[in-house]
C-alpha cells in the first residue's frame, strides 16, 4: 500500500514540529526519515500512523484520504524506540496479542495463532525465546520482538520508530542489515525514522532529509550524498570544507578558482559559499598549471582506512580537512608544516543567502 | 540546535563560542536554539552575552532563539539591553494573561476528563449492545488486587478504629453511666462516615497510587501506543476494568470495614470495660438503622468512582517520563483524598437535612 503525505503542518504550542511537509512512499519501498533531534520526524511518523492529529494537511493510504481514519482503522505495524513490550506478558503472548483481541468472528483459532507466532519468531530467528518475558531480554531480542508483534497483525505499512536507536552499535549494524533482508522478502511498505545518516543511507530504498520541520531533499542514498540540494544537507551527511568566494553572472569565483554557476546567472557580485567534501579534495607539491589554493599541513591522521590531513589556507585561515587514500599518501610523503596546493575536484557553490541551514549546523555539532 | 538540557560552566559553551567565532564567517548571522536549555547559571548566562559581544566585534550577529521563561531568570542582573538585542522577546506573563492561562489550563483539563468519563460510559453502556463486551476477565484480575489483598489491612485498620473510638467514648460516657451507648457510637459512627471513608483512603493509597503509576509507566514506554496501534482501546482494555473493579471492590471492602470496626468497639467494651456481649450486641443492633447503613454504601460508590477516575487520568497523562509518573502517583493519592474528604462533607451535608 503506497502512503502519501500532503502537506502537512502541525504546531505544539508557540513550537512548529512540521511545516507543510509533503511525500510519498511508492508501494513496497523502504523509506528513511532522517535528520537532527527536533526535525520532526517522529511527529510525522506519528501522524502517519494516525497516534497524532495533523493541524492541517492529509494523509493518503493507497490513493486514499485516511486523515480521519483511527489508528485501529489504518492497519499499521508501528514499532517503537523503547520496544514497548508487553512486559508482563511472555514473548509469545506479546506476538499473540494483537490476534488474541480480535473480535470473536475475526479472530484466528487458537491452532493457527499458535502457528503464525512460531512463524513470525522464527522469521526474527527467536523461536527459542517464546516463554521468556521482555525483561530476560537483550535490547536486540526485544526490538525484533517488537518487529514481529507489529508484523502479526498483518499490517499494511510498516512504521518504524528509530529503532535501532536505544542498541549499541554493533548490534545496530547487524539488525539494519536484517531489516533490509526481511523488508527484501516481505516487500512491505514501511516508512522508519533515524538521525543516523549512515543507517539511513545504507537501508532505505529512498531517503526523506528532514531539518527543523521541512523537507530538505528527498532522493535515493546516491542521490542525496553525491548531489546535496542544501547547505544542510551537505552539513548533515558527512564532513564537508567551506570556502569562501563570490558569484557574479552565473560564474563564481573562490580564490583563484572560477566555476559555473549557472543556478546563479542574474547575481550579481553576492557573497558565495563554496562545499567541497574532503575526499574530493587533489593534494599536490606543485602549482601545475591549473588554479590552487595555497595552503599549509596542519596535523596528519593516519589511523583508519584512510589517512585525514588538516591543513590552513593560506589566504583565509580557514581549516581544511582533506581525506587521502593510503597508497596516494605513501606516494606523496606529506610533512607537517609543508606548503601545499589544493584543488577542489567536485565543488558545489550555494549564495551567502541559502546560508540558514549552516549557521544551524554550526551550533549543532 | 543546541540539545543539551544544560548548558553548564565553560563545558558546554567553549565548544560553542569556538564554532561560532571561529567558523561562522564575518556578516553571517548565527542563531543558537536553545530551546532544549532548561536552566542557565548567571555565569552561563554571562558568558552567552560575552559570545554575543566578540561575535559583534567580529562582525558576526549572534542570537538565541526558544529560551525559556527560566532561562531567561539567569539574565537578572545583567546588562539588559544585551538581552533584548541576545534573546528574541519570551512573553512574561500580566497577572490578567496568567488567569486567561489557568482557566484554559483548567478547560483542557475539564475537556480531557470528560472524554475520559465518556469514552469508559461508551464502553460499559454501549458498546456491550455492539458485541464488544466489558473484559471481565480483566475486572476480576484487579478486583482481586484492589479488593482481597485489601482484605487484611482494611479489617485490621477498622478493628483499630473500632477500637480507639470506644475507648474515647468510654472516658466521656462513663461519668453519666452511660457506657453501654458507646455501643450506639461505635456503630453508627463507623457505618455511616468511619469505614467508607477509611476504605477509601486505603484504597486510594494502595489502589489509585498503583493504578496511576501502571499507567505511567504503559504511557512513558509507549505501551498505550502500541495497543493503539494493534487495534485496541485503552478505554476498554485498561481505563473501564480498573474504575469497575474500584466500584465493586471499595463498597465490599467497607462492609468488611463496618464489622471490624464494630468488632474492634466490641472487644472495648466485653473485655475491657465489662459491658457484657448480650447487651453490646442488642444495644448496637437496636441502633443502626438501615438508612445509616445504605448512607455509607452511597459515599463508599462515590469514594470508589472518584478515586477511580482521578487515578485514571493522572495516569493517562503523564508527562515528562519517568519522574512524571512520580509525581502523578503522589498527585493522584493526594487529589483522590482531598476529593473524597470534600466529597464526604457535601454528602453529609446533604443527607443532615434531608434525612
Amino acid at each position: 500500500m503506497s502512503i502519501e503525505v500532503q502537506s502537512v503542518r502541525k504546531t505544539f504550542g508557540d513550537f512548529t514540529a512540521l511545516r507543510d511537509v509533503s511525500f510519498q512512499v511508492p508501494k513496497g519501498e523502504l523509506v528513511a526519515l532522517l535528520g537532527p533531534s527536533g526535525s520532526g520526524k517522529t511527529t510525522l511518523l506519528r501522524i502517519i500512523a494516525g497516534l497524532e492529529a495533523a493541524d492541517h494537511g492529509s494523509v493518503l493510504f493507497h490513493g486514499e484520504d485516511a486523515t480521519d481514519r483511527s489508528v485501529r482503522d489504518r492497519q499499521v505495524g508501528f514499532v517503537f524506540q523503547h520496544y514497548a513490550l508487553f512486559r508482563h506478558m511472555s514473548v509469545f503472548e506479546n506476538i499473540a496479542f494483537g490476534l488474541r483481541v480480535r473480535p470473536r468472528k475475526l479472530r484466528p483459532s487458537e491452532q493457527e495463532i499458535h502457528t503464525r507466532v512460531h512463524a513470525l519468531l522464527k522469521l526474527v530467528q527467536l523461536d527459542w525465546l517464546a516463554d521468556r518475558y521482555p525483561p530476560q531480554l537483550s535490547g536486540g531480542q526485544r526490538q525484533r520482538v517488537a518487529l514481529a508483534r507489529a508484523l502479526a497483525v498483518q499490517p499494511q505499512v510498516l512504521l518504524l520508530d528509530e529503532p535501532f536507536g536505544a542498541l549499541d552499535a554493533k548490534v545496530r549494524k547487524e539488525l539494519r542489515r536484517w531489516l533490509r533482508r526481511l523488508h527484501d522478502e516481505m516487500h512491505i511498505t514501511s516508512v522508519f525514522v533515524t538521525h543516523d545518516q549512515e543507517e539511513a543511507l545504507e537501508v532505505a530504498d529512498r531517503v526523506v532529509i528532514m531539518n527543523e520541520g521541512g523537507v530538505e531533499q528527498i532522493g535515493t542514498p546516491g542521490e542525496v550524498y553525491d548531489h546535496p540540494a542544501t547547505p544542510f544537507v551537505y552539513h548533515f551527511l558527512g564532513n564537508v570544507n567551506l570556502f569562501h568566494g563570490r558569484i557574479h553572472e552565473g560564474r563564481a569565483r573562490i580564490g583563484e578558482i572560477e566555476i559555473e554557476a549557472p543556478e546563479h546567472a542574474d547575481a550579481r557580485d553576492i557573497p558565495a559559499v563554496g562545499y567541497v567534501r574532503p575526499h574530493d579534495i587533489e593534494v599536490t607539491r606543485h602549482r601545475n598549471g591549473t588554479a590552487a589554493i595555497e595552503a599549509t599541513v596542519s596535523y596528519i591522521h593516519l589511523i583508519g582506512p584512510l589517512v585525514h590531513i588538516e591543513l590552513t589556507g593560506c589566504d583565509s585561515g580557514n581549516l581544511i580537512e582533506v581525506a587521502l587514500s593510503k597508497d596516494r599518501y605513501q606516494e606523496m610523503k606529506f610533512q607537517e608544516g609543508e606548503r601545499v596546493f589544493i584543488t577542489p575536484r567536485n565543488l558545489r557553490v550555494f549564495a551567502q543567502g541559502s546560508q540558514a541551514g549552516a549557521g544551524e549546523g554550526l551550533a549543532k555539532a | 540546535m543546541l540539545t543539551n538540557n544544560h548548558i553548564s560552566g565553560a563545558l558546554a559553551l567553549a565548544p560553542l563560542r569556538e564554532q561560532v567565532l571561529k567558523r561562522a564567517e564575518p556578516g553571517s548571522r548565527v542563531v543558537v536554539n536553545l530551546s532544549g536549555v532548561q536552566k542557565l547559571s548567571g555565569l552561563d548566562a554571562a558568558a552567552l552575552l560575552r559570545l554575543v559581544i566578540e561575535g559583534k566585534e567580529k562582525g558576526i550577529e549572534v542570537r538565541f532563539s526558544g529560551l525559556s521563561a527560566e532561562a531567561r531568570q539567569a539574565f537578572t542582573g545583567l546588562d539588559a539591553s544585551l538581552l533584548e538585542h541576545a534573546a528574541t522577546p519570551t512573553e512574561s506573563l500580566s497577572p490578567i494573561e496568567e488567569v486567561g492561562e489557568q482557566t484554559l489550563d483548567l478547560l483542557a483539563t475539564a475537556r480531557r476528563l470528560l472524554e475520559m468519563i465518556g469514552e469508559i460510559t461508551y464502553w460499559f453502556f454501549i458498546a456491550p449492545w455492539h458485541g464488544k463486551g466489558v473484559k471481565w476477565e480483566r475486572t476480576g484480575e484487579q478486583i482481586v488486587k484492589i479488593g482481597l489483598d485489601g482484605v487484611p489491612i482494611v479489617s485490621f485498620l477498622s478493628f483499630l478504629i473500632g477500637a480507639v473510638l470506644a475507648l474515647n467514648a468510654a472516658s466521656q460516657l462513663r461519668q453519666f453511666g452511660a457506657s453501654i451507648y458507646i455501643a450506639n457510637l461505635v456503630g453508627v459512627s463507623m457505618t455511616r462516615e468511619m469505614a467508607p471513608l477509611l476504605t477509601a483512603i486505603i484504597a486510594a493509597g494502595r489502589s489509585g497510587s498503583a493504578i496511576t503509576a501502571e499507567l505511567g509507566t504503559m504511557v512513558v514506554s509507549e505501551e498505550i501506543d502500541a495497543m493503539r496501534t494493534m487495534a485496541l482501546s485503552p478505554g476498554r482494555f485498561l481505563l473501564l476494568p480498573r474504575v469497575l473493579a474500584l466500584l465493586c471492590a471499595v463498597p465490599c471492602l467497607t462492609v468488611l470495614s463496618n464489622l471490624a470496626g464494630i468488632f474492634g468497639g466490641y472487644w472495648v467494651g466485653v473485655i475491657v470495660l465489662g459491658l457484657g456481649s448480650r447487651n453490646y450486641l442488642q444495644q448496637t443492633s437496636q441502633a443502626l438503622l438501615i438508612s445509616d447503613l445504605v448512607t455509607g454504601m452511597v459515599k463508599s460508590t462515590m469514594f470508589a468512582l472518584l478515586i477511580g477516575l482521578v487515578s485514571c487520568y493522572r495516569g493517562f497523562y503523564v508527562h515528562g517520563g519517568a519522574e512524571g509518573v512520580g509525581t502523578n502517583t503522589t498527585a493522584s493519592v493526594v487529589t483522590s483524598i482531598v476529593l473524597c474528604i470534600l466529597a464526604d462533607a457535601v454528602f453529609t451535608t446533604i443527607f443532615f437535612y434531608f434525612d
